[in-house]
């Protein structure tokens, strides 16, 4: 009687271990492929660890084109900000957004040349456009300056994080003193005699409240 | 009698002491799978929005059946430009571009368009109002597929859109598939500025891959 007792309980131990068995492997090969997954998608825009979930994370991707730039960029709940884009020195464009729930999104900045004037195209979560400027130092300067021109990423090579009600550069594309100095001496139209050593300039600003 | 009685006593107590150890080991075993899955279960729990969140940053082709069309809409580059990737499991479909005639549903009569050998493509559309006219150019990797030129006024009312989004999907290829369906408004008459839309077919852009 003990024996038959004792190989009943066997026999059901043996059982649940594997169907146990079987879970635990099937589910490790479901937990594989996501894993897998994730890591290819991170291999594309970068590994994001939101240290804490109050503070603003931006990390720059690689692209591999010169004209073109983005960021992984997360906004914690009740972000309440500001974006300003100078890109024509004539004037600045203000775009503001506010969310309820914590966003993570991709932001791309690419400039090119369209029909003799140099466009520069934004997408963020909240807002995407396009921005044109004739200005001929603009163009000269982005056209074939470029290797020489000062780039300021944010999140380029380290993550950054910041409180969102921090002002911050997000892209500054500038012309080094010497070189803006000799292409205002070439171009002196009014328009490029207005310029600045800033040709683009993207930045988080606080918002009025 | 002494001896007889200790070996009667002593032999269940082995028995006893050997299949409570297999239980032992056996019950391990069984703790051990069904924690595993346990841990498994709630690690895909935390993974799988991970992986939904970051599929909607980088967008990528998923090929679950090769033997079905994929597709999956790619993160735009310029405000007039949208991009797909798109598997093609067989020579037998091509890809179609049409700016007139344009309704809600159904595919117009006049229409370009170009065979889409088996492979993967990574199809852009530009859409580009110029001063000499409007341009729909349908690209693949720089190359043009489909190009047509239309008048400069040509869709200056506004438009309402169908665009293939979402995550990578499949589809078996056997009636059309649209990726973009806009449809343009027309003027309103005796009011200057205004449009609205319309029922019947109309102006627009339409590009769809249809069975051969």
């Amino acid at each position: 009687m003990a024996n038959l007792w004792s190989r009943t309980v066997s026999f059901v131990l043996l059982t649940i271990t594997l169907i146990g068995g079987y879970f635990a492997w099937q589910s490790g090969q479901e937990r594989a492929a996501l894993l897998s997954q994730i890591a290819r998608i991170e291999k594309r825009i970068g590994s994001f660890p939101i240290v804490d979930p109050t503070l603003v994370h931006v990390r720059a991707i690689d692209t591999q084109q010169p004209l073109e730039f983005a960021w992984r960029i997360y906004l914690p709940a009740h972000f309440k900000m500001t974006n300003a884009q100078t890109f024509d020195p004539s004037g600045t464009n203000y775009y503001h957004y506010s969310g309820s729930e914590p966003s993570e999104f991709i932001a791309r900045v690419i400039l090119r040349e369209h029909n003799g004037s140099m466009e520069c195209y934004t997408s963020f979560n909240f807002s995407s456009g396009v921005s044109s400027t004739q200005n001929p130092l603009h163009l000269i300067a982005i056209r074939e300056q470029w290797e020489h021109l000062h780039i300021e990423q944010l999140g380029k090579p380290e993550l950054a994080k910041f409180q969102p009600n921090e002002e911050m550069p997000l892209l500054r594309i500038s012309l080094p003193s010497e070189l803006f100095e000799s292409l205002k001496l070439k171009h002196k139209d009014s328009k490029s005699q207005s310029m600045t050593e800033d040709l683009l300039q993207i930045r988080f600003v606080k918002r009025a409240p | 009698m002494n001896i007889d009685k200790s070996i009667r006593t002593s032999r269940p107590r082995l028995f006893r002491l050997q299949v409570g150890l297999r239980h032992i080991l056996l019950l391990t075993l069984c703790v051990g799978a069904w924690v595993a899955n346990w841990t498994n279960q709630s690690q895909i729990a935390k993974l799988k929005p991970r992986l939904a969140t970051l599929q909607k940053l980088a967008p990528e082709l998923i090929v679950s059946d090769p033997s079905r069309i994929a597709i999956v809409l790619l993160d735009s580059k310029w405000y007039s430009e949208l991009r797909w990737d798109v598997y093609v499991p067989s020579s037998n479909f091509q890809l179609c571009l049409a700016a007139r005639d344009i309704a809600e549903s159904g595919y117009p009569d006049q229409y370009e368009n170009v065979l889409l050998p088996k492979g993967r493509y990574e199809l852009q559309i530009q859409e580009v109002s110029q001063t000499d006219g409007f341009r729909i150019r349908v690209t693949q990797n720089e190359e043009s597929l489909l190009d047509i030129a239309e008048t400069p006024t040509f869709g200056s009312n506004g438009s309402s859109s169908f665009i293939r989004t979402g995550p990578s999907l499949q589809f078996d290829g056997l009636t059309e598939i649209d990726l973009l369906r806009r449809r343009f408004m027309v003027p309103v008459p005796g009011s200057p500025g205004s449009s609205r839309t319309t029922i019947g077919p109309t102006k627009g852009v339409l590009l769809w891959i249809k069975p051969n």
